[in-house]
């Protein structure tokens, strides 16, 4: 099966009972036909293991990842396996194939994504009226999902940022509703919890302490960990980027979008708006 | 090793760094933390590549930021011991 997350092409292979489950979950990342000539970024294989087929799983495997030397990952937990970060290659030999090759893709995809100039960040992916997208950054019960949940957008879990000449591009990917896809962006916002409501754009050096708080990153891989911090270093100085407070309640919707007009961003509403409450 | 002036030092590969508004900045991977060096220990930073040693390196602080050379030179390597202790940054032995 291959995918196309951004422009990161992917090869999974699975055993044929997971394949239709697999289809469902990365719909709209598949794509169809023989794979192009050149080899895909991550090539992920998840071999039957001992509990293959007992029990369902019933959300996505929890693994713990160390790095082995300066390219290799091993990851233990709900799966065991590694991944090779130069070649892309990895290997899930314990766990349930579908939920384990679903964490596998996920730290395949953050270990990779710097090479190819792309960041994957804990953040949801806005659409503006305009067609553009906006990078929406933040913690767990920041409001990204509510946010992600009035307005159109592509995805509200991870998404991947790169820098691009005055701006960013913003992709989807298969976690939580996301869509396939990208969009150009010229604002990034970081959702800080608790203070005063207020807005403030950061500074290049404070843009880029901001960011790298949501960069998915499950342990230090020498050759990654330098070029992510590059590409943090392009994104926080070639686009703005806002530190948001937002009061919590009803009145987190109004002041985000009154913040982002402010800014001269307009996200799409959805045809039919949500309570606005988190 | 004792760390002297004469010591040369190189920076390990133990974190990434970039410059970001005549700032530093490190990610050190182990200690999933990123440090922020000010202008003058950036400068340290950046001249640590192994060819120069503790006390060249000094000498060129002193010049390029106007600061009596004995201070420097002891403020220098204090700051040198700490990030060769953390491992960020390690003696080379021999000539160059």
């Amino acid at each position: 099966m291959r995918l196309e997350i951004a422009d990161v092409q992917v090869v999974l292979a699975l055993p044929r009972a997971d394949e239709a489950p697999a289809r469902r979950r990365y719909h709209g990342f598949i794509r169809p036909g023989a794979a192009p000539d050149a080899p895909p970024a991550l090539r992920l294989t998840a071999a039957p293991g001992p509990d293959h087929g007992r029990g369902v799983a019933t959300g996505p495997a929890r693994l713990v990842a160390r790095s082995v030397d300066a390219r290799t990952i091993q990851f233990h937990g709900d799966c065991r396996g590694t991944l090779d970060v130069e070649r892309g290659i990895g290997r899930i030999d314990h766990g349930q194939p579908l939920e384990s090759l679903d964490a596998l893709l996920r730290l395949g995809l953050a270990a990779i994504a710097p090479a190819r100039g792309w960041l994957l960040l804990h953040g949801a992916a806005i659409d503006l009226r305009d067609g553009a997208g906006l990078a929406l950054l933040g913690a767990s019960g920041a409001g990204k999902s509510t946010a992600a949940a009035t307005f159109e957008s592509r995805c509200d879990d991870l998404v991947l940022v790169a820098p691009r000449r005055c701006g960013v591009e913003i992709a989807g990917t298969p976690y939580w509703r996301g869509r396939p896809g990208t969009a150009p962006g010229s604002l990034i916002v970081c959702l800080e919890k608790g203070g005063r409501a207020r807005a403030r754009r950061l500074r290049p050096v404070e843009a880029l302490r901001a960011i790298a708080r949501h960069v998915i990153r499950f342990c230090a891989v020498p050759a990654t960990d330098a070029l992510a911090l590059a590409v943090l270093r392009a994104l926080a100085s070639e686009v703005p980027v806002l530190a948001v407070s937002c009061p919590e309640g009803p009145e987190y919707l109004p002041f985000l979008a009154g913040t982002l007009a402010d800014f001269g961003v307009f996200p799409r509403w959805r045809a039919r708006r949500s309570a606005g409450c988190r | 090793m004792s760390l002297t002036l004469e010591g040369r030092v190189a920076r390990t590969r133990k974190a990434a760094w970039q410059q970001i508004e005549h700032e530093v900045v490190l990610l050190v991977g182990e200690e999933e933390r990123l440090l922020g060096l000010n202008a003058v220990a950036g400068r340290i930073w950046e001249l640590a590549d192994g060819s120069r040693s503790v006390g060249e390196i000094a000498a060129a602080i002193a010049v390029e930021f106007d600061a009596d050379p004995a201070d420097v030179d002891s403020d220098a390597l204090a700051f040198v011991r700490v990030l060769v202790g953390r491992g960020l940054l390690e003696v080379r032995e021999g000539d160059r």
